[in-house]
């Protein structure tokens, strides 16, 4: 298993020319590999990856990669923030497609329903 | 006259297309990635190899044919019992092996199979994934103009097809919620249908 953090930082040491091309062969390559890889990317913003909330400009990666998890902050109450996940993409998967809690204690995450709205 | 039509065998979406797709259009397919476009197209295709006999082809710009079967028969799709019918035109794979050093002339290339496929097997359905892969391989000049002839040469081929969208947000493809810039496909195209994914409550997405 292989984890590339970022993407972002990637693009600026590659210094791509034609993004979409030398992402599409990176990727291939990675497959290739037969390694299952974690491709960590930054949102833009804390609207959600794909926009559900505010347009974002079409992002290449998202449509290149085999799936996507996404992870944000919601803002319960004016105090509480929670992590929360959602699997917005996951090719050949029956995956759930709305947001988990993500919770994090005595040194392991847990993904649980969210109880609080 | 009526226009002749295809059913998508997609319960449900015959109805809200007014009896299918009219027999020769172009029609985009637009969405997010994750609204589940390849899966879609693919099962219109595979529900007319099915049940009619249709022969199809499914040209996949980016994904491997391996890739995108293993992703169809774990979808629960019979992969076996159409591969007679179903092709799949497998360009990420050639792309991948001819890297971006080639200047290949990739719509001289498209254009040729698609024609030697009629001619040797007939081609009904069509499914061109996805546009914005073309325009990366195609490297158009003059988008608009270029796009109006490869629309219409596809008309000419008399088959019926669903050319993949990327759309940028999931604000609505057309733009009613919040300002798009104009995209001259949604123009040349005779239909678009179009997936979302909408959020219910802060944790339900469907």
């Amino acid at each position: 298993m292989i984890v590339v953090d970022s993407l972002e930082a990637l693009e600026v040491l590659a210094k791509f020319t034609d993004r979409r091309t030398e992402l599409f062969q990176f990727f291939e390559w990675l497959r290739d590999f037969e390694a299952t890889t974690l491709v960590l990317a930054e949102a833009a913003t804390d609207a959600p990856f794909l926009g559900l909330e505010a347009p974002q400009p079409r992002r290449d990666e998202t449509f290149l990669a085999d799936g996507i998890l996404e992870l944000k902050m919601h803002q319960i109450t004016d105090v509480e923030v929670q992590r929360r996940i959602r699997v917005s993409k996951m090719r050949g998967s029956h995956h759930k497609t709305g947001f988990s809690a993500l919770v994090f204690e005595d040194g392991r995450f847990q993904v649980t329903s969210v109880i609080s709205l | 006259m009526e226009t002749k039509k295809i059913s998508t065998y997609i319960e449900g979406l015959d109805d809200v297309l007014g009896g299918g797709f009219p027999v020769g259009h172009v029609v985009l397919l637009s969405g997010l990635p994750g609204t589940m476009k390849s899966t879609l197209s693919y099962a219109i295709l595979h529900g007319n190899a099915r049940e009619r006999g249709a022969k199809c082809l499914y040209v996949s710009l980016e994904q491997t044919r391996k890739s995108l079967e293993a992703q169809m028969a774990a979808m629960g799709f019979d992969v076996e019992a159409v591969r007679g019918d179903v092709h799949i035109l497998d360009v990420g794979t050639i792309q991948k092996e001819i890297g971006k050093s080639a200047t290949k002339p990739w719509m001289e290339f498209l254009r040729r199979t698609l024609t030697t496929k009629k001619d040797i097997d007939g081609v009904d359905v069509i499914v061109v994934d996805s546009l914005e892969a073309l325009e990366v391989l195609a490297k158009f000049t003059d988008r608009r103009t270029e796009l109006f002839q490869f629309f219409e040469w596809l008309r000419d081929l008399e088959a019926t097809t669903l050319v993949l969208a990327e759309a940028a947000t999931d604000a609505p493809f057309l733009g009613l919620e919040a300002p798009q810039p104009r995209r001259d496909e949604t123009f040349l195209a005779d239909g678009i249908l179009e997936l979302k994914m909408h959020q219910i409550t802060d944790v339900e997405v469907h």
